[in-house]
C-alpha cells in the first residue's frame, strides 16, 4: 500500500512516541529488489537497529517543507531527508532472507522510502516474541 | 592520498586482523566534507561504530578489481563494494590547522571512499578508550 508523505510522518511518529523496535536496512538501488552486496547488484547495504528519535516537519512556507526522520540505536545513527521519497507500507513483512534474524523478535510491519535517486531504506516495525 | 583498491585492502584487512575500532560515517550526495543531514541536499546521513569482519577479495577479478568489506557493529552491519571508486587514505596530521588537534587525539588513520552514485563513506580507526 502506498503512503502519502504526511501518512508516513504519521507512522514515524507514531513509532517514535511508542519507542517502538526497528530494524532498516537500506542499499543504494532497488531494482533487484533487497539483496545483499555479495548476490550481486548493489554496492552497499547498511543496517541498524533502534529507535526513531525525531521526526522533524518544517513548517509550511509556500515551498515544501524539509521532513527528516531520525533513527538512533546503540552505537550508531541514521538521518534521512524523506521529502521526494515514495512510500510503501506492508504488514506483516518479513526480512530479506540474508539479513541474520533476531529470535527475540517478530517483524510487524515495513515502511519502504524510496529515493528519486534509487536508493531505498526499509524500516521494520518489530516485537519481542 | 589516492590509493588502489589492492591498497585499501591492505589497510581493511590490517583492520581487521587487529580488531579495530572504527567509526564510519557515511552520506549521500557527499561535496567536499560531511555536513550531516542539514547540509543542502543531503538525503541520508549514517555514523556508526563498527569492525571489520570480512574482507573478500579475488586477485584474479580483472580488468576491474572487485572487493566486498563486510562490517560489524553493535548496532547493525554495514557491506561496501570497492571497484570503481576514488579511495583517499589520510593521516590525522593531515586534517586542517582547525580539525588537527581532535584528529590526532581521537583517530589513527583514515579511509575515505567515494562511489560513482556520489556516496562518501568516511572509515576513522579510533584510538583506545574512545
Amino acid at each position: 500500500m502506498n503512503l502519502s508523505l504526511e501518512a508516513a510522518v504519521a507512522t514515524f511518529n507514531k513509532w517514535k512516541d511508542e519507542r517502538a523496535p526497528l530494524f532498516v536496512f537500506g542499499q543504494n538501488v532497488f531494482q533487484p529488489g533487497l539483496r545483499s552486496v555479495h548476490e550481486g547488484g548493489v554496492d552497499w547495504n547498511i543496517s541498524l537497529r533502534g529507535t526513531i528519535a525525531q521526526v522533524s516537519v518544517s513548517p509550511a512556507t509556500g515551498s515544501p517543507g524539509a521532513c527528516k526522520v531520525m533513527f538512533e540505536g546503540p552505537e550508531g545513527n541514521l538521518s534521512l531527508l524523506i521529502n521526494a521519497c515514495v512510500f510503501s507500507y506492508s504488514e506483516p513483512y518479513e526480512r530479506p532472507p540474508f539479513v541474520k534474524r533476531d529470535p527475540r523478535f517478530e517483524t510487524l510491519s515495513c515502511l519502504f522510502l524510496f529515493f528519486p535517486t534509487n536508493e531505498v531504506f526499509a524500516f521494520y516495525e518489530l516485537r519481542e516474541e | 592520498m589516492v590509493i588502489s583498491v589492492e591498497e585499501a585492502v591492505a589497510v581493511l584487512n590490517k583492520w581487521k586482523d587487529e580488531s579495530a575500532e572504527i567509526l564510519v560515517a557515511a552520506e549521500s550526495p557527499f561535496r567536499q566534507t560531511l555536513r550531516g543531514i542539514d547540509g543542502q541536499g543531503v538525503r541520508w546521513a549514517v555514523r556508526q561504530r563498527v569492525k571489520v569482519s570480512q574482507v573478500s577479495f579475488s586477485e584474479e577479478s580483472r580488468p576491474i578489481r572487485r572487493a566486498i568489506i563486510d562490517f560489524e557493529g553493535p548496532a547493525g552491519n554495514l557491506s561496501v563494494l570497492l571497484t570503481e571508486c576514488l579511495i583517499i587514505y589520510g593521516d590525522p596530521r593531515e586534517a586542517g590547522r582547525e580539525d588537527r588537534e581532535e584528529a590526532e587525539a581521537t583517530t589513527v588513520s583514515a579511509l575515505c571512499i567515494f562511489l560513482p552514485e556520489e556516496e562518501g563513506f568516511h572509515f576513522y580507526e579510533l584510538r583506545e578508550a574512545i
